[in-house]
C-alpha cells in the first residue's frame, strides 16, 4: 500500500517537473541560433570607460567596437570601424613638427543603432569624454594623454587625422584600440562639443562657473545608472536586451548588422549566433551540471583538475570539444630585491635553482601550461627560445649560497649572514592570497626552496591587504599573473629604474643600467630586426639577474557543446562568442 | 504590560545603536585601501599606465564620492604630534608616508610642510604639456619621495638632484628653487628632531562634528536616503529589495515545508515513540540534520540534475521565469528552479523542528492532566487532538520566532550553489567588494528583524499562554 503511494507520488512529481521543464521551446534552425555561456561572476556595468570587470569587457566588445582590435587568431591589430590601420607619417612643420600624423578612415557602412554614420566626430567626442575633469577614468586618461591633436575632414567627417608629438611603442594601439562612444546616445544635448580637447587636456585649464556645471551635469549623465546598465549602445553586432541582475544578460544580434554588407569581414565583425545568454553561475559544480545538462553550452576557467577530470571521461568526450589555447598570461614569482638578502644576485638564482619546476607544473596546473624563461610570452616574435627555462638543481643551489657568504653559523639549520652588521637568517616570506592556485605554489616552493637552506613563511592575505603590501613594496615574495595586451611588450613600465616609485610598476625594484639602456633601445628602435635584437638582449638580462623567477604561462580550460564550432584564442576568455557556427 | 515593552523597545533601540557602532569600527578595521581597490581592480594596466598625478586625482574623486575623505567618526585620538591634517592627506599611502615621517622625526608641522612642498613640486613637474629632461627628473624624484619612509634617504636624493640639475640647462630656476626649499625643509626636520618633548606623546581628542563617515552612514540609513551601490550604481535598497524577494521565497517555503512537515512528523513520533517506524524514521532524519545542506546541494546538482543518473530538475538560476508567457507558467519555471534548494534548507531543519514537536508532546503526556482526561474516559485521539497538541505547540512559536531572522538573511551557501540572487549572496559580494552602503543596510536590517522578532515572539508568547507572566523587576 505505502510503496503504491511512493510510486503514485513519484510519478506525479515527475509528471509535474516534466510539464514544468518542458516549456522552453529549444529547437533552432541553423542561421538561427542561440549560443549560453556561463559568467562566474557578474559584470559591475557595460560601460567600457566605466568597467573594470573582465566580463564587462567581454560582453561591452561586442556592443560598442574601437576602431581597431587585436584578431583573435593572428593576434595583430584588425581595423573594425576603421577601413585600414593607419600609416605614421612624420610631421615636418607646423606645431607638431617632429611628432607623426595618422590618417583614418572610418568605414562607409560602419553605423550606429540609430543608423547615423561612426564619424571622427564620435571618435572626438570619446576623447572629449575621457578628459572631462568629472569623469573617473583615470587608466583612459594616461594612455590617451599622447594624443596630440584630432582633425576631422570637415567635407567627410569619417577622414580624421591623428597627430602625436612624440613616439611611443604603442602608439597604433592608443590611437586605435579603445572603445568609440556614440556621440548621439551619450551626449543628447551635445555638451561636449563645445569643449575643445586642448581645454580639456590642459590640467591648468580654469572654468567659468557655468562651463564647470556643463562638465559636472555631462559627467553625471555619462556615468549615471541609465548607462552603466541599462543603456548599452554602440557599432557592435550585438544589442543589450535584457539584464536580470543576479541571473542572466541577454544580447540581441542586431537585425541590420552593418558587418554583413562587408565583403570580407574581420573576425570579429562576423557575427552568427543570433542571441547570446551569459548566465551567472558562481559555483564550478552548479555550471559543470548546467554544461552537461544542456542549460549552458560552454563554460571556461574550469579547474585544471575538473578539466583532465571531464577531459578523460567518455561520458563528457561524447557530447563535448574540449580546448585549451595557451593564454596571454604569465605566471611569475616577484622578488624584492630591495630586501637586504634579495638583493644580492646569487641568493635570487639559488632560489630560483631550488624551485621544483616539474613538480608546479604537475600538481598544480595539471600539466596545462608552458614554462618560460621571462616576462615575454612565448608565442612573441621576439620570446628568447635559446635561453633554456631553469630546471630544479639543488647542488648548485647550495653553492650559490655558500659563494655569496651564508653558513649555518649558529646551528639552527638555516645559513646566516651578517648584514649591516646584524645577523640575517635565510628566511623569507611568501605572501598569497586565498586563492587556490597561489596557495600550491607556495607550498611546493616552500618544501623545495628549504632542501637549499631556505626558510620560506607562507602569509596568506586578504586580496586588499594583499594588493596594498604589493603597492607599498611590502614584500619578500609574491606569486603574481599579469596578463600582457596582445600588443608589443613595453619593459619600460616594470623593469626600467625609473619606473621604482610610488604606484610605479617595477614592483621588484629592479635596477640595472645596461637594462634601461635597452629597455629605452626597444622603445625607440625603428625597426623590429632593432627591436627584437634589445628584446633578446634584455631577456638575457633579466635571465642573468633573476629579480624575478618566471614560472610559466597557463592555458585556458575551455568545455563547449560538440553542437558548436568555435574559433579557441590566447585572448581572454579564449573563445569568442560571435564566431560560434553550429558544427556540420 | 506597556512599560515592560517600552522598555525593551528601548533596550533594542540602544542595542541596535551598539550594533551599528560595532560593525561600523570593524568595517573600518578591514586590511588594505578601499579606495585603491576600487580603483585598480581587475585594471591590469592602472599602476602601470597612470601618471602620479592622475593617480591621486581619480583617488581623491573616488574617496569623495565614497565619502571617505571626512573623519571617520564625531571624535578622534592620535597623539599631539599628529594633527588634524592627517586625515586630509590622501590617498592613505601618503598619509601613512607623512605619519612615518613625524614618528621618526618627531616633528608634525615640518613634515606637513615637506608633504606639501613634494605634492607642489610633483604636480608642477609632472603635469607639464612639453616636459623637459629636467622635469622628468624632478617628477620621478617626487613621485619616489612620496614613498620612501626614511627622511635622510630622501634628503639625500634631493641634494644629488640639485647637483646634477644644476648642470641641466633645461631646468627652470623656479623649479631649483624649490628644490632648495624642500632641501632646508629636510635640514629642518632632521635637526628638529632632537628638540623632542614627550608631551607630544600625549593623546589628543579632537571633535569631528557630523561631517564624518558614521553619522553620514547612519543619517543616510534613517531617512532612506537613496544609497548607491558602489559597485554597480544602482539603489542600494532596490538591490536589496530585489535580492530580498528571492530569500524570502525560498526559505519562506524552506521554513513552512519544515514546520508543516516536522509538526506532523513530530506528533506522530510522539504518539508511536519507541515504534520500529518511528526509530526508523527518527534515524532518517538525523541523517538528514547532520549532511550539510551544501553537500546536500551538490548531490542533488550532481545526480538530478546533470545527467549523471537523472536530468529532471534544473541545475540552478531561476530560469526564464521574465520571459513567461503567463503567470502559470513562470510558477511553474519558478517551482522547478526553486525545488531543490527549498529541499535542501527544508530537509536540513526538519529533524530539528520534529524533534522539539515530538519531545512537546511526549513532555504534554507526562502532565497529570492528561491521566485526569484518560480517567474521565475521553478517547485518545480526542485527547491527543483536542489538548497535547494544543499545549505541545508553544515551543514551535519560539522556533517560528527565532526563524524569522534566517528567512531575511538568508542562506550564502545555497545561494551560491543554486546561483539564487539573494540576500545570502548580496550580503557576500557586498563585504568582498567593501560596498557598504548595500552590506550597512541589509546589516540592520536583519540586526532590527532578529531583535524584533524577539520581541514578538514574547509578547505573542504571553497572549498565547496566559501563564507566562510579565516580569517586574
Amino acid at each position: 500500500m505505502i510503496r503504491d503511494r511512493i510510486i503514485i507520488f513519484t510519478c506525479s512529481l515527475y509528471f509535474i517537473i516534466g510539464l514544468f521543464t518542458s516549456c522552453k521551446n529549444t529547437s533552432e534552425t541553423t542561421t538561427d541560433f542561440s549560443v549560453n555561456i556561463r559568467l562566474p561572476s557578474e559584470p559591475e556595468n557595460l560601460h567600457p570607460m566605466l568597467s573594470k570587470s573582465s566580463y564587462g569587457t567581454q560582453i561591452t566588445g561586442l556592443i560598442m567596437l574601437p576602431a581597431a582590435e587585436f584578431d583573435p587568431v593572428s593576434l595583430q591589430l584588425s581595423p573594425l570601424l576603421i577601413t585600414e590601420i593607419p600609416k605614421g607619417e612624420d610631421v615636418k612643420e607646423g606645431k607638431h613638427a617632429g611628432g607623426k600624423m595618422f590618417k583614418m578612415e572610418f568605414r562607409p557602412e560602419a553605423v550606429w543603432d540609430n543608423g547615423t554614420p561612426v564619424t571622427g566626430e564620435d571618435y572626438l567626442f570619446t576623447l572629449r569624454a575621457v578628459f572631462n575633469p568629472y569623469v573617473n577614468t583615470p587608466t583612459w586618461k594616461s594612455s590617451l594623454s599622447f594624443l596630440n591633436e584630432i582633425t576631422i575632414q570637415e567635407s567627410n567627417p569619417k577622414f580624421v587625422t591623428v597627430y602625436i608629438d612624440s613616439s611611443y611603442i604603442l602608439s597604433l594601439e592608443a590611437l586605435t584600440n579603445w572603445n568609440i562612444y556614440p556621440a548621439y546616445l551619450y551626449d543628447e544635448g551635445n555638451v561636449m562639443s563645445q569643449f575643445s580637447l586642448d581645454q580639456l587636456r590642459d590640467p591648468n585649464t580654469k572654468w567659468t562657473p557655468e562651463q564647470d556645471s556643463l562638465l559636472k551635469s555631462f559627467a553625471e549623465s555619462f556615468q549615471s545608472l541609465k548607462f552603466l546598465r541599462e543603456v548599452s549602445g554602440g557599432s557592435g553586432p550585438y544589442q543589450l536586451e535584457t539584464w536580470t541582475t543576479g541571473e542572466f544578460i541577454n544580447l540581441k544580434r542586431k537585425d541590420n548588422w552593418w558587418g554583413d554588407k562587408l565583403e570580407n569581414p574581420p573576425l570579429l565583425l562576423q557575427a552568427y549566433p543570433q542571441a547570446l545568454t551569459y548566465h551567472i553561475i558562481t559555483d564550478a559544480t552548479t555550471a559543470e551540471a548546467a554544461l552537461k545538462s544542456g542549460r549552458i553550452d560552454i563554460m571556461g576557467e574550469i579547474p585544471p583538475s575538473s578539466y583532465i577530470k571531464m577531459k578523460n571521461d567518455p561520458e563528457w568526450q561524447e557530447k563535448f570539444k574540449f580546448e585549451s589555447p595557451a593564454l596571454l598570461q604569465i605566471y611569475y614569482l616577484e622578488l624584492n630585491n630591495r630586501d637586504s638578502i634579495l638583493a644580492d644576485r646569487n641568493i635570487r638564482q639559488a632560489l630560483a635553482y631550488s624551485l621544483d619546476y616539474d613538480g608546479i607544473m604537475n600538481n598544480v596546473i595539471m600539466g596545462l601550461g608552458q614554462r618560460t624563461i621571462g616576462p615575454f610570452h612565448p608565442s612573441r616574435r621576439y620570446y628568447h627560445k635559446g635561453l633554456q627555462p631553469i630546471k630544479q638543481d639543488i647542488n648548485r643551489s647550495l653553492q650559490l649560497i655558500k659563494e655569496a657568504g651564508w653558513t649555518d653559523s649558529n646551528g639552527n639549520g638555516t645559513p646566516d649572514k651578517t648584514i649591516n652588521g646584524k645577523l640575517e637568517e635565510l628566511r623569507l616570506s611568501l605572501k598569497v592570497t586565498g586563492k587556490e592556485e597561489g596557495q600550491l605554489v607556495a607550498n611546493i616552493i616552500r618544501e623545495n626552496a628549504k632542501k637549499a637552506g631556505f626558510d620560506v613563511v607562507i602569509e596568506v592575505l586578504d586580496p586588499s591587504q594583499f594588493n596594498q603590501d604589493m603597492r607599498q613594496f611590502n614584500f619578500d615574495m609574491m606569486p603574481l599573473r599579469p596578463r600582457p595586451n596582445p600588443s608589443m611588450d613595453d619593459p619600460y613600465q616594470n623593469w626600467h629604474s625609473n619606473s621604482d616609485q610610488a604606484g610605479g610598476g617595477n614592483r621588484s625594484g629592479f635596477h640595472n643600467a645596461e637594462a634601461d639602456e635597452v629597455i629605452l633601445n626597444i622603445r625607440t628602435a625603428t625597426t623590429n630586426a632593432e627591436r627584437d635584437s634589445s628584446y633578446y638582449d634584455l631577456q638575457e638580462i633579466l635571465y642573468e639577474e633573476q629579480p624575478a623567477i618566471f614560472l610559466y604561462v597557463p592555458m585556458e580550460r575551455i568545455v563547449v557543446s560538440k553542437k558548436f564550432d568555435i574559433i579557441s584564442s590566447s585572448r581572454k576568455p579564449g573563445y569568442f562568442e560571435n564566431l560560434f557556427r553550429l558544427a556540420g | 504590560m506597556i512599560r515592560s515593552l517600552l522598555r525593551r523597545f528601548l533596550y533594542a533601540l540602544l542595542l541596535l545603536w551598539i550594533v551599528s557602532i560595532i560593525s561600523f569600527w570593524l568595517s573600518k578595521q578591514v586590511p588594505g585601501d578601499a579606495v585603491m581597490d576600487y580603483i585598480s581592480i581587475d585594471d591590469r594596466s592602472y599602476h602601470t599606465s597612470v601618471t602620479p598625478v592622475e593617480n591621486r586625482k581619480a583617488y581623491k574623486r573616488v574617496a569623495h564620492q565614497r565619502g571617505l575623505d571626512i573623519p571617520e567618526f564625531y571624535f578622534s585620538i592620535s597623539t599631539r604630534m599628529i594633527s588634524d591634517s592627517i586625515q586630509q592627506i590622501l590617498p592613505v599611502d601618503d598619509r601613512n608616508i607623512v605619519k612615518e615621517w613625524i614618528y621618526e622625526t618627531k616633528q608634525g608641522k615640518k613634515s606637513y610642510e615637506l608633504y606639501r612642498q613634494l605634492i607642489s613640486g610633483l604636480n608642477e613637474s609632472c603635469e607639464q604639456q612639453n616636459a623637459t629632461s629636467a622635469d622628468a627628473r624632478l617628477c620621478l624624484f617626487y613621485s619616489q619621495s612620496l614613498s620612501i619612509a626614511d627622511v635622510r634617504i630622501i634628503h639625500e636624493h634631493a641634494k644629488s638632484l640639485i647637483n646634477i640639475l644644476l648642470t641641466d640647462t633645461s631646468i627652470q630656476q623656479k623649479s631649483l628653487d624649490r628644490l632648495r626649499l624642500i632641501s632646508n625643509t629636510f635640514d629642518d626636520l632632521i635637526n628638529g628632531s632632537n628638540k623632542f618633548s614627550g608631551i607630544q606623546w600625549f593623546p589628543d581628542l579632537r571633535w569631528n562634528g557630523s561631517q564624518n563617515q558614521y553619522h553620514q552612514w547612519m543619517t543616510g540609513l534613517f531617512l532612506q536616503r537613496p544609497l548607491t551601490s558602489l559597485v554597480d550604481g544602482r539603489n542600494a535598497w532596490s538591490k536589496i529589495y530585489s535580492a530580498l524577494k528571492w530569500t524570502l521565497l525560498l526559505n519562506g517555503f524552506a521554513f513552512l515545508l519544515s514546520i508543516i512537515l516536522g509538526i506532523f512528523i513530530g506528533i506522530w513520533s510522539g504518539t508511536h515513540d519507541g515504534q520500529r517506524g518511528e526509530r526508523f524514521l527518527n534515524w532518517i532524519l538525523f541523517a538528514l540534520f547532520a549532511l550539510p545542506s551544501f553537500w546536500l546541494g551538490t548531490l542533488f546538482i550532481y545526480f538530478l540534475t546533470s545527467g549523471e543518473w537523472l536530468s529532471i530538475l534544473p541545475a540552478g538560476g531561476l530560469g526564464s521565469h521574465q520571459v513567461a508567457g503567463s503567470a502559470v507558467e513562470r510558477g511553474m519555471i519558478l517551482f522547478s528552479h526553486l525545488l531543490l534548494p527549498v529541499l535542501c534548507l527544508a530537509l536540513g531543519s526538519l529533524a530539528y523542528v520534529s524533534r522539539q514537536v515530538k519531545q512537546s508532546i511526549l513532555h504534554e503526556f507526562d502532565q497529570p492532566y492528561v491521566g485526569t482526561l484518560r480517567a474521565q474516559g475521553i478517547s485518545e485521539k480526542t485527547i491527543v487532538r483536542r489538548h497535547v497538541i494544543r499545549n505541545a505547540l508553544f515551543p514551535v512559536i519560539t522556533m517560528i520566532g527565532g526563524a524569522i531572522p534566517a528567512l531575511l538573511s538568508g542562506s550564502l551557501v545555497i545561494e551560491v550553489i543554486f546561483s539564487i540572487p539573494g540576500m545570502g549572496r548580496l550580503m557576500y559580494n557586498s563585504l568582498l567588494s567593501r560596498d557598504w552602503p548595500v552590506a550597512f543596510p541589509i546589516l540592520m536590517l536583519c540586526a532590527v528583524i532578529t531583535i524584533f522578532s524577539y520581541i514578538l515572539t514574547d509578547i505573542i508568547y504571553k497572549w498565547v499562554d496566559p501563564r507566562v507572566k510579565v516580569m517586574q523587576s
